[in-house]
């Protein structure tokens, strides 16, 4: 069920003093099972895009077409297609609200009709997928430490079984480990389950490390949307917009410049270890 | 939406109105608001009218704004004019229906009140319009300090009331994304009766309860981590100094308080 | 001056055995240097740092501020004028609804006269890069800029240190840049001692001593380049190493002969240059 968005513009505040341009003509599409990343500073529009795709905002011209319903027409069920398309905001444990875990993770599901039966068949499902154990479903969300409040609330929407997943800085505020956790959760569920998955991230590193191809977004249009690789290759045209490339990029990059060439599209450092050894192999030079 | 609401919002602009000083602009607009009690007949609403112009004009705020800030009262505004209309009686019926009448003291009566609540308005809109949430709180808490004596809390008051005022907007951006995130979680907040929909605002009054405590513990700890222990010995960076604009202003406002007094005596 | 004597802190909770957070830790800081303390979250490097302006009180140990001991009541505040605190949520330290008047915030609560908080306000706003904005509201400012805003707020308190605890950390990368480049300022510019809280090794590397915190004790005090040099320990504890570093570190894994004490991305570029050249 691809993602469709078609030349799509949104303003806020139209009419207004306060008038701004969030979003102009912008067209793309998400395949199925697709990882991308959806990058740019604050402010670019990508806010406001993640919430075109479940329909919280409407655009003032063009069409979001997503598993073939116009969510721009007037009929469209609103909550058939907010069970498609999950999105878990920025700090999604401050949405927590329930007594217990189980009973937070049921609100999503329960909002669309489900029986308690098949809740309680979700989040059996669902507590793996985020990595928690089936002892915390009957203590409150407000005990929890961060990492693993952050990890309910992804539960929360996980349990609405979206099609399509998207994550405003899933990582934002956690250190190392737990941010490589949140991670790995991600990819894991795009991997095993076949979820579509858009991820907002300021950290390029990350980027890096777990998707497949970026959107790049800034002052409400649209950059670039490519591959990993080719979206690093120019990294000009990303610091013209404020964004950088990863570490290792521009180690690359700087080596390039001075005349060792390790080949395009090094994003990770796994890559770059091995052009390297590559390069040293091949060129012979040690 | 919520950030629509221009009353008792500050236009931080440079004009004569700004300038006066704070406590002379609340004691001005308690004494604008009694005067528009007095002023009741339609020579005195014209000088009310024609003095709130003049402020506005030299408050460089502009009338579009001062307009605005009526719109949320719009409702009151009718409900009070409709009211005052149908149920005052009076000799001079002019249209009758059932237990509705109109009479003249009617329509005298509900343009009275349109007129004052209109007035009311505007005038204390001017004053937050004019003058910055922190000078407004200054002035409360020196007008109120000598009352301090008699166990008043007049430095307690303010400081609430300036972290009201700086967090306000925070909570208004905080409630909106809670919406978005619960309403992206399924919930329906537009259909539904009365009791039902109450019942889908738990979900985002429970979150927005447990960030404002959580803010009021972090704001808290700031506050002594800046030395802050109470109203007692504080000084202020904003001396409040009484200038001759603040006479003059004082001037033009005795003038016109003499003015409706006099048209109220019938001159 | 900062003396920190086998300070210990436990949480104690209720119905459960008090948690012991900060064991045994001992260190000093001298004045004007500029310290990253280290640590995941729940770590202790939150708590320990409540401890330096008396915020939290030691249940072992001492802490001196200046060879003050921060437990007598009577130099509360003595202590926390001297030793300034910057919090991650910026929107949580503004008291006030104007950038001016909550600079100001701080001097007025220690009495200095009117004339003398305009003058520090002013310096106070210079020194962050905010003067133009001092007349704004701060919930127009973006995060970084009212990360500065809290920042001048504790500079107009004229404090000989401040306390960081992870300002950068609720930031997208404009911001942590420009709060980064305020606090090497106030650091090298201004001489302030400067204590950096924070989990982003990007950061730890631009101070000149790090402090690695981990269950409450103290395992790592060195040099940057000293500490980074642990790549495995560091990752055994949930903290990470800038990539330019762990590049390094997989070569020299490879078998090749390359430093282990690289940290930025121009000495990592150097380092494989001079090895593949």
């Amino acid at each position: 069920m691809p993602i469709i968005v078609q030349n799509v513009s949104y303003t806020y505040g139209k009419g207004s003093p306060f008038e701004k341009k969030a979003l102009e003509n912008i067209s793309f599409t998400i395949d199925d099972g697709d990882f991308v990343a959806l990058i740019g500073h604050t402010g670019s529009g990508k806010s406001t895009l993640i919430q075109l795709f479940n329909g919280l905002l409407k655009p003032d011209s063009g069409r979001v077409i997503v598993d073939g319903v116009d969510l721009c027409a007037d009929k469209t069920d609103m909550q058939k297609v907010r069970s498609c398309v999950g999105i878990v905001f920025q700090y999604p444990e401050y949405q927590l609200f329930e007594e217990t875990v189980y009973k937070d993770i049921a609100y999503g599901p329960a909002n669309l009709g489900k029986t308690s039966e098949e809740i309680a068949l979700i989040i059996d499902e669902v507590l793996p997928l985020v990595g928690l154990d089936a002892d915390v479903l009957q203590k409150s969300p407000f005990e929890l430490s961060g990492g693993q409040k952050r990890r309910v609330a992804i539960a929360g929407v996980l349990a609405m079984q979206p099609k399509v997943l998207v994550l405003d800085e899933p990582t934002a505020g956690l250190d190392p480990a737990g941010r490589n956790e949140i991670l790995s959760c991600i990819k894991n569920l795009h991997d095993k389950k076949g979820t579509t998955v858009i991820l907002v991230s300021h950290s390029m590193e990350d980027v890096a490390n777990t998707v497949d191809k970026i959107l790049v977004v800034s002052d409400g249009e649209l950059l670039a949307y490519d591959t990993v690789a080719n979206v690093f290759k120019d990294s000009t045209a990303l610091k013209n917009i404020g964004l950088n490339v990863p570490q290792v990029t521009r180690v690359v990059n700087h080596l390039k410049a001075k005349g060792i060439d390790l080949g395009d599209g090094i994003c990770t450092v796994d890559a770059a270890v091995d052009a390297i050894v590559r390069y040293m192999k091949e060129g012979g030079k040690c | 939406m919520l950030k629509d609401i221009t009353l008792g919002q500050y236009f931080p602009l440079d004009s004569v109105i700004h300038k006066i000083d704070p406590r002379f602009k609340i004691m001005f607009t308690l004494c604008y608001i009694v005067l528009i009690f007095f002023a009741s007949s339609p020579a005195g609403y014209l000088a009310v009218g024609i003095f709130s112009f003049l402020v506005i004009k030299l408050s460089k705020v502009g009338f579009k704004v001062v307009l605005k800030s009526l719109k949320p009262l719009l409702f009151i505004l009718c409900f009070t004019a409709v009211i005052n209309l149908f149920f005052t009686g009076g000799d001079t019926i002019l249209w009758q229906w059932k237990f509705l009448k109109i009479t003249t003291d009617g329509i005298i009566n509900a343009a009275n009140m349109a007129l004052r609540l209109v007035f009311l308005v505007v005038g204390s809109s001017i004053l937050t319009y004019t003058t910055s949430p922190i000078l407004l709180t200054d002035g409360i808490e020196r007008l109120l300090s000598p009352f301090a004596k008699l166990g008043l809390p007049s430095h307690e008051l303010a400081m609430m009331m300036t972290i009201a005022l700086r967090f306000i907007p925070t909570l208004l951006e905080e409630t909106e994304k809670i919406i978005m995130a619960q309403k992206a979680r399924g919930a329906d907040f537009e259909s539904g009766n009365l009791i039902r929909r109450a019942k889908a605002l738990i979900p985002v009054l429970v979150p927005l309860f447990i960030s404002s405590f959580r803010r009021a513990d972090e704001l808290a700890t700031a506050m002594e981590c800046r030395c802050y222990r109470g109203g007692k010995g504080r000084t202020s960076l904003r001396q409040l100094r009484v200038t001759s604009l603040d006479w003059i202003a004082l001037g033009v406002m005795l003038i016109f308080a003499l003015v409706i007094i006099f048209i109220n005596l019938g001159f | 001056m900062i003396e920190v004597k086998d300070l210990v802190y436990s949480y104690i909770a209720e119905n459960s055995k008090p948690e012991e957070i900060l064991k045994n830790i001992n260190i000093s800081i001298q004045k004007g240097e500029f310290v990253a303390v280290l640590g995941h979250n729940g770590s202790g490097k939150s708590t320990f740092a409540k401890h330096l302006n008396a915020i939290l009180l030691p249940m072992g140990g001492k802490v001196y501020i200046d060879g003050i001991d921060t437990s007598r009541q009577e130099h509360l505040w003595d202590v926390r004028s001297r030793v300034g605190m910057v919090f991650q949520n910026p929107d949580n330290q503004i008291v006030a609804s104007i950038v001016e008047e909550d600079v100001a915030f701080a001097p007025e609560n220690l009495s200095v006269p009117p004339e003398e908080i305009r003058r520090r306000v002013d310096d106070a706003l210079e020194t962050v890069g905010m003067s133009e904005y001092k007349n704004h509201s701060p919930h127009m400012l973006s995060g970084g800029q009212k990360q500065r805003v809290a920042i001048a707020g504790i500079i107009a308190m004229k404090p000989d240190i401040i306390v960081m605890d992870e300002p950068t950390a609720m930031l997208d990368p404009i911001g942590r840049r420009e709060v980064m480049k305020t606090i090497e300022d106030l650091n090298s510019i201004y001489g302030i001692t400067i204590v950096l809280i924070t989990h982003n090794m990007d950061e730890a590397v631009k101070a000149k001593r790090v402090v690695v915190i981990d269950s409450g004790k103290v395992i790592i005090d060195d040099t940057p380049r000293n500490v980074f040099k642990n790549v495995e320990l560091l990752r055994q504890i949930g903290l990470d190493v800038p990539q330019a570093t762990l590049l390094a570190y997989e070569l020299r894994q490879k078998g090749f002969n390359i430093r282990d004490d690289v940290l930025t991305v121009d000495e990592c570029t150097e380092e494989i240059y001079k090895l593949c050249r």
